[in-house]
């Protein structure tokens, strides 16, 4: 179905085309700044030379006609004073009067200009006309309240259906009928608007120019005896319409179908006008039409989630709340939501990328245990099964791999190998402190179980050593992946104390921990370094006497 | 009184006589016009306010919309009723002698200077159609030399020729009631501003017109 629909006016012969929808939305975001701009340039010159500039005029109009086809074709009937008008209105805003002291004051008028005003403010006072430019204004007002309550959101739904819509639409109507009717303003005061064809508007015959000349000139001697009807034209017409059109009608009822050639004729003349017309009587007529005509076409409008905009549903199953109008970015508000959506799902990927990246680089708990363990009962055998040295080696190195794996430069796969092989390890020094305790006497046998964490290992077999030893040389990639392999200088004096995680009291103790580390200083205890290295001077303040600072005074 | 150009002066409020005759007949006839279809559109305030604002101006209730024509004042477009302007005319050129109150410091218009306008304003087709109005220039002249107080502008004479020469407006109609209603407060009203109008023209003529303050 096509979605324009032509109308009429008053006083005028042509033709003017609404496009359902576009032009609501048209006029209702139009910009009346530039025409509001043109009329105070026109104010200000009229006030000096006496008479408004014809140019500003004619720009100002020109440029109101474009807000809405029906100003267009009322531009030189109801809307040719529209210029005045707004000229009217920003002088009583400005010098905040009312109408009537500026009646008054341009009673005596002294040029062209004051007669105007005077002119246009007695034409509103006798209610032969109303300001058209506060009515354009409080009219968009409308257009905009309007399509905000048919086709407004409503929290939590967000599909349109035709019920939904007409009903909104008619409540709305309905609201302005009622305020009407309680204010007691008469049915035929209100805007309406009628549904012709082209030989039925009120311009028929002069639209319809050479079909209706030629019926003239079949009639017109019939009508040179009519009675002039043109005294009806102030009166009202309510209860006598039907007897007026009959007293027309009465001149051609007798009319026979004309010739073949004179039918053709009116074929060629009447052909290209539109066979539907409509005649709205206002510019809310024409408002009200097109909302009328949206609702029986299923032309809806969505407001836009993005730019607060509406816009028209191509399609009523298509649901996006976005519109393809483009912005300020120089995309349409669909595009950008979209590449904002690829942008959030892009930065989600890459943040669950990273945060699974991080799992990567902590140590898990169970070989965090596993580890303890492993040191706890290698710990109880130092002396015993395993050489004290061996021991210091083989907890740094965990350590070294534990902290590798945190900053990303060791796999968790290494550590497990490594605490595989610890667990091996374990195992070995196991039997050979017990092998070592069997071959000692019965009775210091259980003495030597009981006291096995306290004793020192200071006698540790050969086969002992080369047990622990020999997985060591069967593991290069261990050894590959630690980057600082730190060996304990052998020194008999350290005491060894259960393995604990490292903390630190600050961060300048964390600092000089790892400093440590690096340079490879393993006999001495870490506090211990760190209370050596850490020198606090204090600055050392001397008084210097005025003499000192100055020289001595002359 | 002694005028720059005294002629020229004389000549000068003849003619404002004369606009305002012609403004107040015309004024009737566009508040007649009111009764037609503007009851309730136009008021007749405004147009009092247009009219006694415009004295000399005729067609500035135009632009209250309304007009003068047989659709809107077929009553009054007879011949009976167009005497009623030169009457009119003739009702303010018998209150000429008035003039004389009009003073630019020590100095008012002599005797002489008023009946030379007087006589102008008679050529220019003043006229006391069967001797409607009672007021006679002498009689002006006599009671303003006496000092004492003049009858008032009223539309006593209008409406005894309209009853009794102008019959479409003496019948009994919604129209007509309405003329003989507004006519008594737009004659004296008329009249009040008529005055004031006619001596700012005075002071406007001398060689040296005193200023209001």
């Amino acid at each position: 179905m096509e979605n324009t629909v032509g109308f009429a006016v008053r006083d005028n012969n042509n033709f003017y085309k609404i496009d359902i929808s576009r032009t609501l939305l048209h006029f209702a975001e139009f910009d009346f700044t530039f025409f509001w701009e043109q009329c105070i340039e026109a104010g200000k010159t009229a006030r000096k030379t006496g008479r408004l500039p014809q140019n500003i005029v004619a720009n100002a109009k020109s440029s109101i006609s474009s807000a809405h086809p029906y100003i267009e074709a009322c531009i030189a009937t109801d809307y040719s004073e529209i210029v005045t008008d707004c000229i009217i209105e920003y002088i009583c805003h400005s010098e905040r009067i009312g109408l009537e002291e500026l009646w008054a004051r341009c009673i005596t008028p002294k040029n062209m200009y004051e007669t105007a005003i005077f002119r246009r403010v007695s034409e509103y006072k006798t209610n032969r006309a109303m300001n058209r430019w506060t009515s354009v204004v409080r009219l968009q007002e409308y257009a905009r309240n309007k399509t905000e309550f048919i086709f407004g959101p409503e929290k939590g739904k967000t599909e349109l259906n035709d019920e939904m819509i007409r009903v909104r639409k008619e409540y709305f109507d309905l609201a302005l009928s009622v305020a009407a009717n309680e204010l007691g303003c008469p049915p035929d005061a209100l805007p309406s608007v009628r549904l012709c064809n082209t030989a039925t508007v009120p311009s028929a015959a002069f639209s319809a120019g050479k079909a209706a000349k030629a019926i003239y000139r079949r009639f017109s001697e019939a009508l040179a005896h009519g009675q002039d009807m043109s005294s009806l034209e102030n009166k009202s017409h309510y209860a006598t319409k039907d007897q007026t059109a009959m007293e027309a009608y009465s001149f051609v009822k007798n009319m026979n179908r004309p010739s073949e050639i004179d039918m053709k004729f009116a074929l060629e003349a009447l052909n290209n006008n539109p066979s539907e017309l409509f005649l709205p009587d206002s510019l809310k007529a024409a408002l009200d039409l097109e909302f009328d005509l949206m609702c029986s076409r299923r032309i809806y409008m969505r407001k836009c989630e993005s730019c607060g905009k509406y816009f028209i549903i191509d399609d009523i199953a298509d649901d996006d709340p976005r519109c393809n109008r483009v912005n300020s970015s120089g995309k349409t508000c669909r595009r950008q939501y979209e590449e904002l959506c690829e942008e959030i799902a892009v930065k989600a990927r890459e943040s669950a990328e990273a945060a699974s990246e991080a799992q990567v680089y902590t140590v898990p708990q169970d070989m965090e245990k596993r580890g303890q363990k492993l040191y706890n009962a290698l710990y109880k055998r130092v002396g015993k099964g395993i050489d004290e040295n061996e021991f210091r080696e083989w907890s740094q190195y965990l350590s070294n791999m534990k902290r590798n794996i945190k900053i990303g430069e060791a796999a968790v796969s290494q550590l497990e190998e490594f605490l595989d092989y610890s667990d091996k390890l374990c195992e070995e020094v196991k039997l050979a402190s017990k092998s070592r305790s069997a071959q000692s006497a019965p009775a210091a046998e259980q003495h030597a179980q009981t006291e096995d964490q306290e004793s020192s290992g200071n006698s540790v077999n050969a086969e002992y050593k080369e047990m622990v030893t020999l997985p060591e040389k069967q593991e290069p990639v261990v050894h590959s992946v630690i980057k600082s392999t730190d060996v304990m200088s052998t020194s008999g004096n350290i005491d060894i104390k259960p393995f604990v995680p490292q903390t630190f009291d600050s961060l300048y103790d964390a600092f000089m921990a790892g400093q440590s580390e690096d340079q490879g200083k393993g006999s001495i205890a870490p506090e211990k370094r760190e209370k050596k290295q850490v020198e606090i001077k204090l600055p050392q303040w001397e008084r210097l006497t005025r003499e000192d600072a100055y020289g001595k005074k002359d | 009184m002694e005028f720059i150009n005294e002629s020229a002066a004389l000549s000068g409020l003849a003619d404002t006589i004369m606009k305002g005759g012609v403004c107040l007949y015309n004024a009737i006839k566009y508040i007649y016009s009111i009764a037609e279809n503007d009851f309730y559109n136009v008021s007749i305030k405004d147009a009092f306010k247009v009219v006694l604002n415009n004295i000399t101006d005729s067609d500035a209730l135009k632009a209250l919309g309304l007009r003068i024509d047989d659709s809107t004042c077929r009553e009054m477009q007879n011949d009976e009723y167009n005497r009623v302007l030169p009457m009119i005319i003739y009702s303010l050129a018998v209150r000429i002698p008035t003039l004389k109150s009009v003073r630019n410091g020590d100095d008012s218009m002599t005797d002489d200077q008023l009946y030379r306008l007087y006589t102008m304003v008679m050529e220019k087709g003043a006229d006391n159609y069967r001797d409607m109005i009672t007021e006679t220039f002498l009689e002006t002249k006599y009671l303003v030399r006496k000092g004492k107080r003049l009858p008032p502008f009223t539309a006593e004479w209008f409406k005894t020729y309209v009853y009794t020469t102008v019959p479409t407006l003496a019948e009994i109609t919604n129209k007509n009631m309405f003329l003989l209603g507004y006519s008594d407060v737009l004659f004296a009203m008329f009249y009040s501003c008529f005055e004031e109008e006619i001596k700012n023209r005075i002071l406007e003529y001398t060689a040296d017109p005193v200023t209001e303050e």
